[in-house]
Parts: C-alpha cells; structure tokens; sequence
C-alpha cells in the first residue's frame, strides 16, 4: 500500500458502453491522468447500476444507446442515489435529444472522443456547482424498462414487462406483478402519459398493461380483467367496459 | 416529440385566391379575355372602345366574383374528394355568371345602365352565350391549375426521395461507431485497425456511387463481408453470422443492382442485435428457384412487448418492425425501378424472427 495513491484525491470513474473498443478508448485516454482513476467497466445498465451500488464511483461516463436499458434510463435510476455519481454522456451520434440542451445542463461527449474534450469534461463535473441534476426531460424521454422501488431498506430495479396492472391508493402507487407487490412513489397519471398506448384505464385508480390481459370476466357485481400467468383480477368499473372491450378489440 | 417541420401546405389544387398575386392575375387574364371577346366581335375601332369598356366590367365583374368566392369556399373544398371540390370550382363561374348576367339584363331593362349598352339580344340567349363561355374558360383554367399541383406534388416527391436515398447510403450511426472503434485499435493493433479502415472507404466508396448498374452476386456479397468485418470489431462476440451461401456458390456472376443487401444487413444488426444484451444471430441463406435466385436474411427481433418505446434515432415509435421500414422501403424502390414485377421483396416475422427475402430474376 503506497500512501501517495490514496483514494481521496484521485476522483473514481465507471465506464459504462455495450461495446468493449468504445470502453477500451476511454481507459486509453483516461490512463495518462494520475487524478482519474478508471474503477469498473459495464456492458450494459442493469450492470451498471449493480456496480455503482457497489463500487460508488464519482463519474460516470456513460454510453446512451445500450441493449436492455439505456443510458437515459441509468441516469434516471440513479438520481435517487444519496451519493449519486456525476453523469457524464457519450454518444455516437443519433441522440438529437441531448442537442437542445447547454453542454453545462448536461455533460455530453461525441463519439470519436478527443482527449482534451474528455478532460474538460471531467474538469467541469468535478465542480459540483456547475454540475447540476440531469432535467428531466433529457432522462424521462422513453417510457422506462425498469420500476426502481425500495424494500425491506434496499432499493431495487422491476422490470416493466414482468407488470400486470398499476393500482392508485391515497398517496401511492402499487405495482402488481404476478406474485408481487411493490409501492412507488407516483401519480398514476404521471405513469399514465409515460407508458401510453401500453397502458388501459380500467377504472378511475387503475391502469392496466394491454399486453398481460387475457381478457373480461362478468360476476354477479361486475365486471373483472383477468391476466395471462396469473390468478389476479382487477376490477373494471361498468363506465369503462365498453372502452376496455374496444380497446382490446373484444 | 414536438414537430418542428412547417405545416405542410394544403393538398388542393385550387389556389389561394385570396393572395395579392391571384387577384392580379385574375384582373389581366379577365381583361385579356375582354379584348379578344370585344377584337372578335366589335364592327369598327370607335365601336369597339365602347364595347371594351362594357365587355370588361362584365368580365371583371365575374372573375372577381369568382376569385372571391373560390378564395372564400376554398377551406371547405379542402376537405372535400377531388372529384366534388372540381365540381364545386367549376360551379362558381357559372353561377356568378347566371346571377350577373340576369342582374345587367335587369338593369337595362330599367333604364339604369348608363352609356350606349342596351340589351340587343333575349335574356335566354345571353345567359346561353355567357354560361357556356364560363364553362369553357372555366373547365381550362381548372384543368390547367390540376396538371400544375400534380406535377408540384411529384417534384416534392421525387425531392424527398432523393432525400430518402441519401439518408439510406450514409447512416451516421454506424461512420461514427465505426471511426470510434478503429481508434480504439491504432495504437494498440494497427494492422487491424488498417483493414478496417480499407474496408471503411470501399464500404463508402460503394455506398457514395451514384451508379446504378448492376454487379455481381459475388462481389456484392463480398461487401457485405467487408461491413460485417466491421460490425464483428465493434460488437464481438455479441454478432454472430452464419452464411448459407452454398446454393448459390456457382453463380457468383448473377446480376444483382448495388446496395441492395448491405442495408438490409445494416437493418439486420441495428435492430436485430445492438437491442439484445445476449448473443445474436443472422443469417444469410441463398435458394435457386426457377427462372430467380433468393436471398433471406433473418435476424431476432428483440423487445417485441414493449409498446411505446421510442427509439432516439429514429424518433419512431420502438417497434423494431417500423424502423426497419425506411430501409427496405428504398431497397423495395430500387428492385422495382430494376426489375419491375419480375423481383419480390418479402418480410416475414414469426415469433422472435425477422426476416426478409428478395427473389432476384436469374
């Protein structure tokens, strides 16, 4: 152990991108700087998030156009860390989405990087007060492929697709899986916007997923949606059947 | 996404008479047709002055009626068929004609028109003579404003395909992913990187030709070998490919337009492997098969129940079938503009597949 390299003065960085020469050329241009040090690379941004759970680093330098969940949607998940890491983005090319915003709203880096570029970059998030939260219009543009909830004091990604339906109480959110059940923090018309055209309003405080619906069971008092690989049923509110029928095209 | 693009102007082909150029051109073209109406008809040059000046206030009196209408009508035939809108244009002449026609009869017959006119002829026979000059004027006019928006609409067309082809030869996605990855090997493997640049620039070289002559089946597949070398550096072991060319082996001189399978394969790995977080594959199969040869390229298709996902590049919604469209749509053109009926471009998606198959003429 060499006290010279201690930790605290070197800021940590994570490389995050779905192809391993894009990762290979930053932690060239990153290895001629003792004040940074490259502490993980990830594939992809489930892993990504795992390892910044993990290894806590300082920057981030993130790919957005990743298999599974992008760039985008990391950056969303993050920002509900206490100690969330500066996000710096790379891109290749296509994401006109970060275009419209000043390059010190959100950090962005085109593809091929150039070193003095990427320095100044680091440079610039290293200041925290030039480095301010990611605006939500640059992380909410897709509907998200992950729910991040909390349980049990830890915090953890549901997937969207494993979904079934949305249930609004007074103040929260329940998401229904097949097995499982877990609050978020939400307005249901927030998620309701998010995920439109994937999502049908069954009654006043539920939205369903279109997909996970085999169909629209009667009772005496009712009427019901019943799911594909689960025993649940939601209650579907006599104004709405006739829309959910269409909406189903049964 | 907000659209930034300009409201796409009204698809009829009657103008906007409402503009200051429309109604100026309305006044010349009335008072030329007074001229020739009154160069025709009047008996000497003192007459005819008189008969000029009389003729013109009719006729501006019915352009300008007309031009007013239509202007005012014209939101209304928007929405209409063709067909009807075309009736309806064609209606107004006549009736400003009828209306006008019968008040300057009434007014001459009142003594309350001033100067030599006086009405020689029957009202029946003036609306006759003036009706059917309207619709005669009118339906050439019409017919002349028709033919002029067709060939606008087609020059947009023929624009915006251009555009298309363009935009279909250089994905930047892929140049800029390309250059990153061959940077990541100069220093460290040069001689790698220097293959993969040559095969950048033929790649590019083929992609910029303006020609579209034929090539051959064997050097058209090289090609595509030549990209997917390039696609194998950046993605590893995450592309796999398998070619099925065996069929097909004795006949590399078959004729086959330039830049018809690269982009389906481009299509094949921008949609079919980048999204898949595990390994993928594609394949690239050849059949003989009577009087033509097929190609099938088939690749996953992944994130198929995720409705509403949008992709960033593309701004189109995520399903990886409408993305896919701008290619092969250009791809289906070129074929057709070759071949005619004689070659099929056919898209097929079972379960998690995608695939596409073109059947060439031998």
């Amino acid at each position: 152990m060499s006290p010279s390299t201690s930790r605290a003065d070197r800021l940590t960085l994570l490389i995050v991108d779905d192809e391993a020469p894009a990762r290979r050329r930053l932690r060239q241009l990153l290895s001629g700087y003792e004040d940074y040090e490259c502490i993980g690379e990830a594939a992809d941004g489930l892993d990504a998030i795992k390892q910044v759970d993990e290894l806590t680093p300082d920057i981030l330098l993130l790919d957005i156009r990743m298999p599974g969940m992008d760039g985008l949607e990391v950056a969303r998940h993050l920002q509900h860390l206490e100690r969330s890491p500066a996000v710096i983005f790379t891109t290749a090319f296509d994401e006109f989405a970060l275009q419209a915003f000043d390059a010190n709203a959100v950090h962005y880096l085109v593809k091929p990087i150039r070193e003095q570029r990427l320095l100044e970059a680091l440079q610039r998030v290293a200041q925290p007060e030039t480095s301010p939260a990611i605006p939500a219009q640059v992380t909410h543009t897709n509907p998200r492929s992950h729910f991040s909830v909390t349980r049990q004091g830890g915090r953890y990604l549901v997937e969207v697709d494993e979904l079934l339906y949305l249930q609004a109480d007074q103040k929260y959110v329940t998401l229904h899986g097949a097995d499982n059940e877990w609050l978020i923090d939400e307005s249901l018309v927030q998620l309701e916007q998010e995920f439109a055209g994937a999502l049908i309003r069954v009654h006043r405080n539920a939205l369903a997923w279109r997909r996970s619906i085999a169909g629209v069971g009667k009772h005496p008092n009712g009427f019901s949606l019943l799911f594909r690989n689960s025993e649940k049923q939601l209650p579907v509110s006599r104004r709405r059947i006739a829309a959910v029928r269409k909406a189903l095209q049964i | 996404m907000i659209d930034r693009r300009p409201a796409p102007p009204l698809d009829i082909f009657v103008p906007d008479f409402c503009q200051p150029r429309a109604v100026a051109i309305i006044i010349i073209g009335a008072e030329l047709l007074a001229f020739t109406l009154v160069l025709t008809t009047a008996d000497s040059w003192s007459m005819g002055v008189n008969q000029l000046a009389i003729t013109s206030l009719y006729v501006q009196w019915a352009a300008l009626l007309s031009g007013g209408l239509l202007c005012i009508s014209r939101r209304a035939l928007v929405r209409m068929p063709t067909a009807l809108s075309a009736a309806v244009a064609f209606a107004i002449p006549l009736l400003v004609n009828l209306v006008l026609t019968v008040t300057a009869h009434a007014l001459a017959t009142r003594g309350l028109m001033f100067g030599t006119w006086s009405a020689p002829r029957s009202l029946g026979e003036d609306l006759t003579r003036n009706l059917i000059v309207a619709a005669i004027i009118g339906g050439v006019v019409l017919r002349y404003l028709y033919i002029r928006h067709e060939a606008e609409k087609n020059l947009a067309a023929q624009h915006q395909a251009n555009i298309d082809a363009l935009q279909a030869r250089i994905r930047p996605h892929f140049l800029f992913n390309s250059l990153n990855t061959i940077i990541s090997l100069v220093r460290e493997q040069p001689d790698v990187a220097e293959n993969a640049l040559q095969d950048l620039a033929e790649l590019f070289r083929h992609n910029l030709r303006q020609s579209e002559q034929m090539t051959r089946l064997g050097d058209d597949i090289l090609l595509c070998k030549q990209y997917l070398a390039l696609e194998q550096l950046r993605l590893g072991e995450r592309l796999q490919v398998h070619w099925r060319l065996q069929e097909l082996e004795s006949n590399q001189n078959l004729p086959i337009p330039p830049l018809v399978l690269q982009p389906l394969l481009e299509n094949a790995v921008y949609h079919g492997i980048e999204p898949l977080s595990t390994p993928g594959t594609i394949t690239v199969s050849g059949q003989l098969i009577d009087n033509c040869y097929r190609i099938l390229i088939t690749n996953p298709l992944p994130v198929t129940g995720r409705v509403g996902r949008t992709d960033l590049s593309t701004n189109q919604t995520g399903n990886p079938a409408s993305g896919h469209q701008i290619a092969v749509d250009n791809v289906r053109q070129r074929l057709f503009a070759h071949f005619g009926e004689q070659a099929a471009l056919q898209i097929n998606v079972v379960a998690d597949l995608y695939s596409v198959s073109i059947d060439l003429p031998r």
